[in-house]
Formats: structure tokens, C-alpha cells, sequence
């Protein structure tokens, strides 16, 4: 039997994915009220600005594609363009094929896919052993439609919103990730010295010249590969250490089901 | 500027990029990766592309430096001490909230 079968327990997690999915959909409001107040600043109006925020569910993709809409590019140069900024999510995705049950049905592989987003595939793939897909349509009910509501407000900015308190949004979606980096780093020493290593060389890559005129996402891309590549030659992961995760996961699980069977 | 109609063009294209680069590989590799290497490999990504992301935008991202480490410095030692993401995002925009109010940079 999966562990994910059953009414309660698809619930259960769908609810964990509204409660983490709560401070994304505060991060995604202000990030994407600055793509708001962008796109109305470049003529687009609020039903075409609501309607890519809904379809794209992704920053860079959208500030760039309002730029080609304003300059009329031509639709290879769309496609390039989206190409290139998002080749990150093909290796996240890689990635989180794993965090699902390999009989898991394709339709919920192919739902979950279009929420995968450098946020949402955080706190997914760090959460511990196999997740499933009803912790991410918790996290997708949260942040997609405040990302779409962000996108509305950043149009009609000014009307009614406090700037200052939008501007201390910003710090919102960087705390997010050190709330998931920072736990997992405290007891595991490679994990903190591929965090350590990955900072470093975006500082470098930030501050290095023709190095700062790449895109961020292909930026993320090559440190993400590279580092994670070195990671994976010097330290592999063990097998049993997954296999341990796995068993810690299922005598949890094991545990819980006695405390519901005492309870009756 | 575009007309309607390209204008759903360019946004069904952009979209339709978007999804496919997310797409494929979950819909493609549905068995577990057994090889030693990429399975490790994919272990460090998650880490490695966030931290990639953290900086120097993080220092930026509000009305000043000084606001934006505080809320910095608040999120380190909150996620330290292993509170909730919910805890954690609140009490750093709260943190640049009150920093920015105190130097009055709104």
C-alpha cells in the first residue's frame, strides 16, 4: 500500500501545502506587484498583465516577455528568449521527478510540473523522502492566486496599498530560502559547503566583468550544474542514506497510525 | 505596440515555452534514477540553486542596504533556530519594515 492512499491523508497533505504555501504566496505578492506596476508602465493592460501572470507563473519570463510584447519581437525571438531564461526549471524538474512516487499517475506529474518555480521547487524538494502531490496543489492554491493578485494590485499601485509596506515585501522571498537552506545545513556539512560555494560564486559572478552581463538564469544554471557536479564526484550521496530517510519516514508513519489506533 | 490578437499570440507562445522546459523531464523520468552520480548530483541542486540566488540580490532588495541585512540577520538566526517558513518570512519583512520606518527612507 502507498502511503499516499486514501481521502484523509491526501488532506492532510494538501493542508501542509497551504501552511508552507503561505509565506511563497506573501513573497510572490510582491514580486509580482512589481510586474504589475511594470507591465501597466509599458501600456499592457490589467486583463493582458492578469492573464501572463496566470498562464506563466514565473518572474524573469514575464518581465522579459512584456519587453518583446512592447517592442513587437518576432516570435522565434519569444521563444529563444523564454527558452533561455527558464532553462533552469528543466534541471529542477529533473530533480524533483524524484521526489514523487515512481507509480505516481501522469496527470498529477504533468499539474505539478507547471507550478515548478525557483521558490515552490525549494521548499518542495527539501522537504524529507517522497512528497505528495497533494502538498503541492496545497502550495499551488496559495501562490497562484497571489501571484495573479499581486499582479492586479501592482496595476492599480498607489491606489491603495502603502509602498513601504510592499518594499519590506521584498525581503520575503530571500528569507524563504534561508529557511531552507539554513536547518538542513546545521547538521550536514557537505550541504552547508555547497551553499557556502554557491554564494560565493554568485558574488564572483555578480561583480566579474562580461561574467555580470549574463543572464541570471543561465547564471543560476552554470553554478547550479557546476557545484553540484563537484558535489556529486567528491562526495556521492550513500545509498543507505536515502534508504534511512525512507525507513525513518514509514516507522513515522508506523507510529502515528498506533497513537490513532490507542486514541479510539 | 502589438495588436490583440498577436499580443495572445506571444503570450500563449511565452507560456507554452514555460511549461514544456518545466514538463518534459518530470513527465520523462518517472523511474528512480539508480546511477550513483546523477542521483547525487540531483541530491545538491535544490541547495545549490537557491544559495546561487541569494546573493548580492538579497542586499538589494529593499529601501536600503541597512534595512535588507537586518532582515537578513533576522531569517539566519530565525531559520537557526528552525522556526516555520510562515515565522521566519513575517518577522523579516517586519524587520525591514521598522528598519526602513527608522530611517525614513520611504
Amino acid at each position: 500500500m502507498s502511503k499516499f492512499d486514501g481521502m484523509t491523508n491526501a488532506i492532510d497533505n494538501w493542508q501542509n501545502g497551504l501552511r508552507d504555501g503561505l509565506p511563497l504566496g506573501i513573497a510572490y505578492f510582491a514580486v509580482s506587484f512589481a510586474f504589475g506596476i511594470y507591465a501597466t508602465k509599458n501600456n499592457i493592460s490589467i486583463f493582458d498583465s492578469f492573464i501572463i501572470s496566470l498562464t506563466n507563473l514565473t518572474s524573469a519570463g514575464q518581465f522579459a516577455g512584456i519587453d518583446m510584447i512592447t517592442r513587437g519581437s518576432a516570435i522565434i525571438e519569444v521563444v529563444i528568449t523564454e527558452l533561455v531564461i527558464n532553462i533552469r526549471y528543466l534541471i529542477m524538474s529533473c530533480s524533483l521527478s524524484q521526489k514523487y512516487d515512481s507509480d505516481l499517475p501522469l496527470i498529477h506529474r504533468a499539474i505539478t510540473a507547471f507550478a515548478i518555480t525557483d521558490e515552490i521547487f525549494g521548499v518542495v524538494c527539501c522537504q524529507p523522502g517522497k512528497v505528495s502531490p497533494f502538498y503541492t496543489y496545497g502550495i499551488m492554491c496559495m501562490t497562484i492566486p497571489s501571484w495573479c493578485l499581486g499582479t492586479v494590485c501592482g496595476c492599480f499601485s498607489g491606489t491603495f496599498l502603502s509602498k513601504s509596506l510592499i518594499t519590506s515585501l521584498g525581503i520575503a522571498v530571500y528569507s524563504l530560502y534561508f529557511a531552507i537552506i539554513v536547518p538542513p545545513s546545521k547538521n550536514d556539512k557537505i550541504i552547508r559547503n555547497v551553499c557556502i560555494a554557491a554564494m560565493v560564486l554568485a558574488v564572483i559572478f555578480a561583480y566579474t566583468p562580461y561574467l555580470k552581463d549574463l543572464l541570471p538564469g543561465i547564471r543560476i544554471l552554470i553554478i547550479t550544474v557546476s557545484i553540484s557536479s563537484i558535489a556529486a564526484l567528491i562526495c556521492p550521496v550513500k545509498d543507505d542514506i536515502a534508504e534511512t530517510t525512507a525507513k525513518e519516514t514509514i516507522k513515522a508513519h508506523k507510529e502515528a497510525m498506533k497513537v490513532e489506533l490507542y486514541d479510539e | 505596440m502589438m495588436s490583440d490578437i498577436r499580443i495572445y499570440l506571444v503570450i500563449l507562445i511565452m507560456a507554452a515555452v514555460t511549461y514544456l522546459v518545466r514538463a518534459l523531464p518530470m513527465t520523462i523520468i518517472r523511474g528512480e534514477i539508480k546511477n550513483q552520480f546523477l542521483k547525487s548530483f540531483l541530491h545538491y541542486v535544490p541547495f545549490a540553486t537557491i544559495s546561487s540566488m541569494i546573493l548580492p540580490d538579497s542586499l538589494f532588495c529593499t529601501a536600503s542596504i541597512i534595512s535588507a541585512l537586518a532582515g537578513i540577520i533576522v531569517s539566519l538566526y530565525l531559520s537557526y533556530k528552525e522556526k516555520d517558513l510562515v515565522v521566519v518570512t513575517f518577522f523579516a519583512c517586519f524587520a525591514v519594515f521598522i528598519v526602513d520606518k527608522l530611517l525614513n527612507l520611504e
